[in-house]
């Protein structure tokens, strides 16, 4: 008993913990530091996470701080007392984060890895990189034109069906050409499932991601959270419930106690 | 800038098909990287080993899948959050992993559910894994938080990739992370990471929009004649 319990400790989801003591809400932040619980991982599995802070070092250290930087610095503050306004007030998009990023990092190289679907706005992104006074380098997931049959896919598994001539889209050949490149920072655009995780595994630069293609919502991801209760979403959700009543009501039961 | 990759600006992408399927014919620009870097894709095509190829494979399948085919061309079907089940579903992922972010904390439990309905076991990290301080650790001065002389703990995205390893992930979707913490842990995460949602605070998770709605004024701020004008006031960053 015991011990099935003490796995069960080990593999508490943070969205299932009563606790947040690692929240740094603007409102008790004052109050100090408070006491993680059992199962929280700053416990459970303390020693990996003091080691995770060791891999913070030289460029990796300086990139986390001016992460961080950016990350406070957009929200509106109160001139009087120097805290927060709440509720917050936020300032800045994604667009002009990554330019402020780079900014500060003082990175001069940037590369641009997107979606040939998106080639507008990349070409756009591209410009305004450009007047903001970076060097850009740009490459399309496309690249190479190495055809999808090369890569061992049938004919039923392309988009278009036999006698289509596709080429298939290559994480791998996008990284190594930004590598060759030596770019100092990337932004991904639209990179497919699977083809950021190559991307991610070869790429030598940090790589930050600025749009997520999402076929259904138009870039606009999180949607399909936000809208799996009705009728048009929960398609998402699964694949049994057809009732977005039942749907909700499952959605609120509790999983599992901790 | 004769020789500068620039594929965003290529008017004659050879690489790709048109809505037919059939091959683009035409003159590739002269800093084609297919003509400038064949031996970078010559070796680059060498370091697929059969994961990666699995990978590359399942991604294309699941593309092809994501349309219905109806009499006038290609309906999307599959938002990203089928994506991804259905991607991890055919590689054999039996444990997924989101790493979220704090501010998210809803949206990430729905996505919870989501994929336990989908027969998945998944695990949940927020990113202020260990409450470290942010100034003690990082460095940041007191005007730089948000709550001068209080308690803010740091989003840890290395230590959240980490734990998510060590207790058996196979597979790592970031969900909601802020600029630049995705980029710390896509970089030091062992397993396939992918992303679904990165955080726009202000244009609601859908950054895109900056660059497609002329009659928005972040689109108009960023696409004046003038560059964006950084300015640091009392501790934070401003850009005007």
């Amino acid at each position: 008993m015991t011990k099935s319990k003490k796995k069960i400790i080990k593999e508490v989801s943070c969205v299932d913990c009563k606790v947040w003591a690692c929240f740094p809400d603007v409102s008790i932040a004052k109050t100090g530091k408070r006491e993680p619980p059992p199962y929280c991982p700053a416990n459970s599995q303390r020693e990996i996470c003091e080691e995770a802070l060791r891999k913070y070092k030289d460029k990796t250290l300086e990139f986390a701080r001016n992460v961080a930087l950016i990350e406070n610095s957009c929200y509106a503050i109160n001139p009087e007392t120097g805290t927060a306004i709440l509720p917050m007030i936020t300032l800045h998009p994604r667009a002009e984060e990554i330019i402020m990023l780079a900014k500060i990092s003082q990175f001069k190289k940037l590369g641009l890895a997107f979606c040939i679907e998106l080639k507008r706005e990349a070409e756009l992104y591209t410009d305004i990189l450009e007047k903001n006074g970076f060097d850009v380098v740009s490459v399309c997931c496309k690249v190479g034109a190495i055809g999808k049959e090369e890569m061992g896919l049938t004919e039923k598994e392309t988009i278009y069906g036999p006698g289509s001539e596709e080429t298939i889209c290559n994480g791998v050949l996008m990284a190594e050409l930004l590598n060759s490149e030596k770019t100092e920072m990337n932004i991904l655009m639209g990179i497919c499932v699977g083809q950021d995780s190559l991307f991610y595994k070869y790429s030598n630069a940090f790589t930050v991601p600025f749009v997520i293609i999402d076929r259904v919502y138009g870039g606009a991801t999180m949607e399909g959270i936000y809208q799996c209760f009705n009728s048009w979403g929960f398609r998402n959700y699964t694949e049994k419930i057809t009732n977005g009543f039942e749907l909700m009501r499952s959605s609120l039961i509790k999983r599992e106690e901790i | 800038m004769e020789n500068k990759m620039q594929c965003s600006k290529c008017n004659s992408p050879v690489c790709t098909t048109d809505a037919e399927g059939k091959r683009i014919i035409g003159q590739p620009p002269s800093w084609c990287p297919m003509k400038t870097k064949a031996e970078v894709i010559k070796k680059a095509m060498e370091k697929y080993n059969e994961e990666d190829l699995k990978i590359a494979r399942i991604s294309a399948v699941v593309e092809s899948e994501a349309y219905l085919r109806e009499p006038w061309g290609l309906k999307p079907y599959y938002t990203r959050v089928l994506e991804i089940i259905h991607f991890a579903k055919k590689m054999g992922y039996q444990k997924i992993e989101i790493a979220s972010c704090f501010s998210c904390a809803w949206d990430a439990s729905v996505l919870v559910n989501i994929f336990i309905n989908r027969g998945f076991d998944v695990l949940a990290r927020f990113c202020k894994v260990h409450q470290v301080q942010n100034t003690k650790f990082l460095g940041l001065k007191d005007e730089e938080t948000l709550v001068p002389g209080g308690y803010q703990s740091m989003c840890n995205p290395i230590a959240q990739v980490d734990t998510l390893r060590d207790s058996g992930c196979e597979f790592i979707v970031t969900f909601g992370m802020c600029t630049g913490h995705d980029a710390l842990a896509g970089k030091y995460s062992s397993v396939p990471i992918t992303l679904l949602g990165v955080k726009d605070r202000v244009l609601a998770h859908n950054p895109i929009i900056a660059l497609t709605s002329p009659w928005n004024q972040y689109y108009r701020k960023l696409t004046r004649e003038e560059p964006l004008k950084i300015v640091y006031v009392k501790g934070h960053y401003r850009s005007y």
